[in-house]
């Protein structure tokens, strides 16, 4: 209930107000209980101890309690519908009020059920507990001054006579106490120090954890705002990834267009289809082909790797079959592989799953992997690819027997625009993004990449894929 | 047959217009060029050629996507039957899903025959196009 109407409370309020306008509903709710408690105490002493005290007065003391928490109860019920502004203004006063009227009740109980004598008389000090957790520090002392001044009122009023005394009874009789003069000092000096150093230690302790929560929660507040930005920015990235992907589209299309036209005007020279040319103006055009095409190809290559990159948001992920991929990625490369007597053979485990990953840079990063093994294999050589299942995933292993890789030059292998020495010597064909492209993809897949080589006997490249990688965006497999 | 099979080339390029009909004219083909979708609907609605070679990507950007669909909605059956190389210069890693002899009306795959990268290669063009009109003589 208390929690309810706490989160109706606007959300401006510092954080005591909301703690103080929680507590005085937790307080209204524990004086119910009080009352029970009281009127319980009261009925059992008179049964059992049977002791000459005033049981109407003490009953109908403790029959005010729910009267005036029925005021508190309802007060509270408006002040919540009225709203914020009235809550905040009220606040204060309703816990002031409902702990002065508790300390006049017990004060009243304890005049009627032995004064100084009764040992109850310490109830003062836990409700200067309470006073110091809700309360201002000021209101606190002004409290524990209200209890001290009530309980002085009693104890002095009795001592001269202008209160009637009755004994108290508990077992330990300390009858006539309240006329002794020392008694009285020493139990006012007591309850004074009591309930001063109370509120003093209380609200110390109180003050400090609040600073600290208020301290957290202008931490919390940050930490949301933070996070708002933080979502804001996600939100401007993914329209960014966007705009990235449709710009590369219409470069693919301006850059490659005008070069395909290029290549086929080229192409109707060399063919003959523009008239007679000198052999050596043909030479010079063939060339120039030959230069466009590798231009083509830088194209393409910056075109894959920029894809690459987008993968793990722009992708279209689904469930891939790796075996079909791979099958048709090896027919694609049978043309060049043929031309140069290279062998390509595959192994290919019939239990591999599908995985969560795009078609199409899986396709990528596998015609990267067989076109590289077989653009350095040495003519008349031979390509292995192995596609196995693995525990958690997927390992496709490509092998040549071609010119392999330096050691020195491995860790260089993923570097954008990056060919060893002895590939651009082996072939001017190659851009140096292939195994760019390549670890981008692997990356994107939440796989691992291994190259194992020795320069002239050939290199091994390992990939590993999981099953399932779900990307930044995706909500899961299609 | 093949030799002799008439073709409609569609594509804004100018040159890339006048070279595919040089490969394809010194290949024995009788070639109908058309240098936009407008102009192309007329020639394959007067000049009923066996197969069309279109690009995909014209002046307003996805246009040739536009006009096979049309043919594919077109009222005359042999028009709305007629095969299509699809030529582009649209890069492998865009969306956009080039597949021979799938097509949906989700626009994911293009309702074409086949389907060729540019520049094009005319040995390459022509056996798709001889491999299509034989397939239609069947």
């Amino acid at each position: 209930m208390a929690d309810r109407e706490l989160t109706q409370a606007p959300g401006d309020l510092s954080l005591s107000q909301i703690e103080l306008i929680a507590r005085i509903r937790w307080l209204i709710d524990l004086r119910w209980g009080a009352f029970v408690g009281v009127t319980a105490t009261v009925l059992i002493t008179r049964e059992v101890f049977h002791p000459p005290l005033p049981w109407g007065y003490l009953l109908a003391t403790a029959f005010l309690i729910p009267l005036y928490n029925l005021f508190f109860h309802f007060d509270w019920q408006r002040a919540n519908r009225v709203g914020r502004e009235h809550l905040e203004r009220t606040s204060s006063v309703l816990a002031n009020a409902q702990i002065a009227c508790d300390l006049v009740v017990l004060a009243a109980l304890i005049h009627f059920s032995g004064g100084i004598e009764n040992v109850f008389e310490f109830y003062f000090v836990f409700h200067m507990v309470i006073a110091s957790i809700l309360l201002s520090r000021r209101a606190a002392f002004g409290q524990a001054t209200l209890a001290l001044c009530l309980f002085a009122f009693v104890a002095a009023g009795e001592y001269v006579g202008i209160l009637p005394h009755y004994n108290s009874p508990i077992g330990v009789r300390l009858s006539g106490l309240h006329t002794n003069s020392m008694a009285l000092l020493a139990v006012l000096w007591t309850m004074a120090t009591s309930l001063y150093v109370t509120v003093y230690l209380a609200t110390s302790i109180s003050s400090r954890l609040r600073k600290r929560e208020e301290e957290v929660g202008a931490l919390t507040r940050e930490l949301a705002r933070h996070a708002q930005e933080l979502e804001a920015a996600c939100d401007r990235l993914s329209e960014l990834e966007h705009a990235k992907s449709t710009y590369a589209r219409n470069v693919a299309h301006e850059l490659r267009a005008p070069l395909a036209a290029i290549d086929q005007l080229l192409r109707s020279v060399t063919d003959g289809l523009q008239g007679e040319t000198s052999d050596q103006a043909r030479e010079a055009i063939s060339r120039a082909r030959a230069r466009t095409r590798a231009l083509l190809s830088l194209v393409n290559d910056l075109l894959s790797l920029a894809a690459a990159r987008q993968v793990r948001v722009l992708g279209q992920w689904r469930n891939v079959d790796v075996r079909e991929a791979l099958a048709s990625v090896v027919d694609g490369a049978m043309p060049s592989a043929n031309a140069r007597r290279i062998t390509i053979e595959t192994h290919i485990d019939e239990n591999v799953p599908p995985i969560h990953a795009d078609a199409k840079a899986v396709t990528e990063l596998l015609d990267n992997l067989i076109s590289n093994a077989v653009k350095y294999s040495f003519d008349g050589g031979r390509v292995t690819v192995r596609l196995c299942r693995e525990p958690e995933g997927i390992l496709i292993e490509v092998a040549d027997s071609g010119i392999g890789i330096d050691e020195a030059d491995q860790e260089k292998l993923f570097t954008d625009f990056y060919r060893a020495d002895n590939a651009r010597k082996f072939t001017s064909e190659g851009t140096g993004l292939g195994l760019s492209i390549v670890k981008s993809i692997v990356e994107a897949h939440g796989g691992t990449i291994v190259v194992r080589s020795r320069k002239n006997e050939g290199s091994t490249f390992a990939v590993f894929l999981p099953v399932t990688h779900p990307p930044k965006n995706a909500g899961g497999p299609e | 047959m093949a030799g002799k099979a008439r073709v409609l080339v569609i594509d804004d390029d100018a040159d890339v217009l006048a070279t595919t009909r040089l490969f394809l004219e010194s290949r024995g083909y009788e070639v109908l060029v058309a240098a936009g979708p407008e102009q192309g609907m007329h020639e394959l609605e007067s000049g009923k050629p066996d197969v069309v070679v279109l690009d995909i990507m014209m002046p307003h950007s996805t246009e040739g996507f536009h006009w096979l669909w049309n043919v594919r909605r077109h009222t005359d059956k042999a028009i709305r039957e007629v095969p299509v190389v699809v030529v582009s210069s649209i890069h492998q890693t865009t969306p956009m899903r080039f597949r021979e002899g799938e097509a949906d009306e989700t626009g994911d795959y293009l309702p074409a025959q086949a389907f060729l990268d540019k520049p094009v290669d005319p040995d390459q063009l022509a056996a798709k196009i001889d491999a299509l009109v034989n397939k239609t003589a069947q």
